[in-house]
């Protein structure tokens, strides 16, 4: 023991002596998030070719639910799913999917849309045709809901949003055309000819008279609204470029191990009566230091000098502080374990350079870092479940997003730790 | 301070690293006894650092046998290393410590803490004159400093077997005059020495016996002055050298 913490203690001299090295490794990182969730905060890109599944029910059971369906179900974007498990859906089934991020979006006709929206087509075609008030408006219509993941891409789900207002309002003209010659039948039931003339003139008022929206699209974020996170760039951003960053530990550390493999002492300390675990294990302790007061100050750096100088939201902590120690300790560790590897196998500094980031960028991007994983062809999914920075980013965007504890995250903790102790067991097997 | 109870022994060691096509160490018989200070000389390639990582245990062998005392050194790595000091040829510190700092650190690592450890680094600094140099960062020291400090770290654990690899290369001669009267005084006091290097006055004038070892293989053992009178003609050990191996050695 007492000779771990020399171990330690000299890992951290090192480091603190070469202080432009530390400045690099604590403030790239500040540069990397403020600059990225700016410009992404901005950005709206067109997302297209992405194919995203969305849950599906249909309440309403008439015209409009059917329209919509059609509607929805001919958009290239959107793939409608409309049974979970062989089990057809429920209200409150859409909403824990959503919620847990098995689905990124649910659509929920309610009941009754296609009657009220009638009523209130007729309402206003009585006022328009009759110059009177009319029937009293219809209240209460719930219309088409739509629930959002917590952990939704800006772009994406504006993108979601519009499909799902666009196929309303092409439902309700549809609705309106019926209604409209349901109404002209009642009363030139004689000359189909005559009433489609009447008919055709109607349609020509309809567009601009009749108000605007008949049925609501009312989205929200799906989960316990009892939480207080709010899903923003910052909440996504923070965490997830925090881990990024985190990962090119892996230069510093694989460079200490080739340091010490390039000027001899690893030779000197194979002849001395101490384990290279322990050695390792020194190396661990420091650095895991590093990456959590790197990931603090990531932390400070969303709270406080987000709003404050760059206009962006705020970092919300929400209420899970024991969740994002441990996650961010397990984390740190998987870098640490990804930096013993890459410095056992590389033999010079440019090598473990390269190779270290390149791969942390490459297992960033499975990660979904750049790109949300939901939206990666299935073959890539697959792959990205073995990036460990995947395991870190869902970690991450679980609890910082969804609000997620313990008891929802730590099959990825698990994935991460495992990571780790595999990877000091190579590191250690292949030195000793 | 010989005596005759034998700190080493190798016997018929070969060695062949991965991927060379003939044999580096070639059937290496050698016995240096307790107290001893044993030179091995030889040119550039000729084995000497690939032998000396062996007694170390640091490299895995084809055959034979090395004892260390009654140990195996494949086997009980453990048991020797409290008994052996390694001065590497490379000169194996951590650049961004000082020297006292890294004499701190190997010595913690034996297990040597608090005062002790702080005496033992007095005294070597002392010894080896590197008081005022203490406190300077290795990469901004001189060659001959990291080259004492490398002997330093190497003997902080006041080892019972010395094995120093070159540990002359590149210093001036006064650094070397501390270094060989340090070790001389070491020696006398019971310190078993393994000193390898290409110097031929170096093993003269240091060692009580030597082998010249030469392409993987020791072709010749013996006091200094034994070997320049066995070799009628041979008015030195360079001499010598070039009669055995055919090859001049560079001094
Ligand atoms: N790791 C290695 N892999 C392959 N060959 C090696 C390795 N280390 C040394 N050799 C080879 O073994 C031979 C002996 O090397 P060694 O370093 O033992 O010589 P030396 O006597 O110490 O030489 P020098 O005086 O230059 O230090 C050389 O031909 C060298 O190329
Ligand atoms: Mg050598």
């Amino acid at each position: 023991m007492r000779k771990l913490w020399y171990n330690i203690s000299k890992e951290l001299l090192i480091l603190v002596r070469d202080l432009p090295g530390l400045a690099i490794l604590f403030f790239m990182p500040l540069l990397l998030i403020i600059v990225v969730t700016l410009t992404q905060n901005n950005a709206f890109q067109s997302v297209s070719g992405a194919n995203i599944n969305i849950l599906f029910v249909d309440h309403d059971k008439s015209n409009m639910g059917a329209l919509i369906k059609e509607s929805l179900v001919a958009s290239e974007e959107i793939n409608l799913i409309d049974q979970y498990n062989n089990k057809s859906l429920t209200d409150s089934l859409i909403s824990v999917l959503v919620a847990e991020g098995k689905f990124k979006a649910g659509v929920i006709i309610s009941e009754n849309t296609t009657n009220e929206a009638e009523l209130k087509i007729i309402s206003g075609l009585r006022k328009l045709v009759e110059g009177e008030e009319g029937i009293e408006e219809v209240v209460n219509i719930e219309g088409v809901q739509l629930l959002f993941d917590p952990v939704i891409n800006g772009v994406v789900k504006i993108s979601i949003l519009n499909a799902v207002k666009m196929a309303t309002k092409g439902a309700e003209s549809g609705l309106m055309t019926k209604v409209l010659f349901n109404q002209l039948s009642e009363v030139i039931v004689t000359d189909d000819s005559v009433s489609l003339i009447i008919l055709e003139t109607l349609q020509q008022i309809e567009i601009s008279d009749i108000p605007q929206q008949i049925v609501e699209v009312n989205d929200r974020y799906s989960g316990d609204s009892s939480k207080t996170i709010k899903p923003s760039i910052t909440q996504n951003n923070v965490p997830a470029f925090s881990l990024f960053a985190m990962f090119f530990i892996v230069i510093p550390l694989a460079g200490s191990l080739i340091a010490e493999k390039n000027e001899g002492t690893y030779d000197r300390i194979r002849t001395l009566p101490v384990s290279y675990l322990n050695i390792l294990m020194g190396k661990t302790l420091a650095y895991l230091l590093v990456c959590f007061m790197q990931f603090m100050l990531m932390v400070l750096v969303g709270i406080f000098v987000f709003p404050a100088l760059l206009g962006l939201p705020a970092l919300e902590m929400g209420d899970q502080y024991l969740a994002i120690f441990i996650a961010t300790i397990f984390s740190a560790l998987s870098a640490i374990g990804f930096g013993l590897l890459v410095g056992t196998y590389s033999s010079t500094h440019n090598q473990a350079a390269m190779f270290g980031a390149i791969l942390v960028v490459i297992m960033a991007a499975l990660g979904g870092i750049f790109m949300p994983v939901y939206m990666m062809p299935e073959n890539l999914k697959i792959v990205s479940n073995l990036s460990p920075l995947r395991w870190g980013i869902d970690t991450y965007l679980d609890i910082f997003v969804r609000g997620a504890g313990l008891v929802y995250i730590w099959k990825n903790l698990l994935l991460l730790l495992g990571f780790f102790g595999v990877s000091l067991v190579i590191a250690a097997k292949r030195f000793g | 301070m010989q005596n005759n109870k034998p700190a080493i022994v190798i016997s018929n060691l070969r060695k062949k690293y991965n991927g060379n096509d003939t044999d580096t160490l070639k059937g290496i018989d050698l016995v240096i006894n307790q107290g001893e200070f044993y030179g091995i000389l030889g040119p550039n390639a000729a084995g000497k650092t690939t032998l000396i990582s062996i007694i170390c245990g640091l490299l895995k062998i084809n055959n034979g046998q090395v004892l260390i005392g009654r140990q195996e050194t494949q086997e009980t790595k453990r048991n020797i290393q409290a008994v052996i000091g390694l001065v590497p040829q490379e000169i194996a510190l951590y650049p961004s410590l000082t020297v006292r700092e890294n004499m701190e650190y190997f010595g913690q690592m034996h297990a040597i803490y608090g005062k002790r450890l702080t005496e033992r680094i007095e005294q070597l600094l002392y010894q080896l004159q590197l008081n005022q140099h203490a406190d300077k960062r290795i990469n901004q020291c001189s060659g001959g400093i990291k080259r004492r400090t490398n002997l330093a770290a190497g003997m902080i654990h006041q080892p019972q077997i010395l094995i120093l690899d070159e540990p002359t290369v590149g210093v001036d001669a006064q650094s070397r005059n501390l270094i060989f009267e340090y070790l001389t005084e070491l020696n006398q006091e019971g310190t078993t020495i393994l000193y390898t290097t290409h110097y031929l006055s170096e093993a003269e004038e240091l060692c009580s016996l030597i082998s010249i070892i030469d392409d993987g293989i020791i072709v010749e053992n013996g006091t200094p002055k034994s070997l320049i009178g066995k070799h009628k003609g041979c008015n030195d050990l360079g001499d010598v050298f070039l009669k055995i191996t055919g090859k001049a050695l560079r001094e």
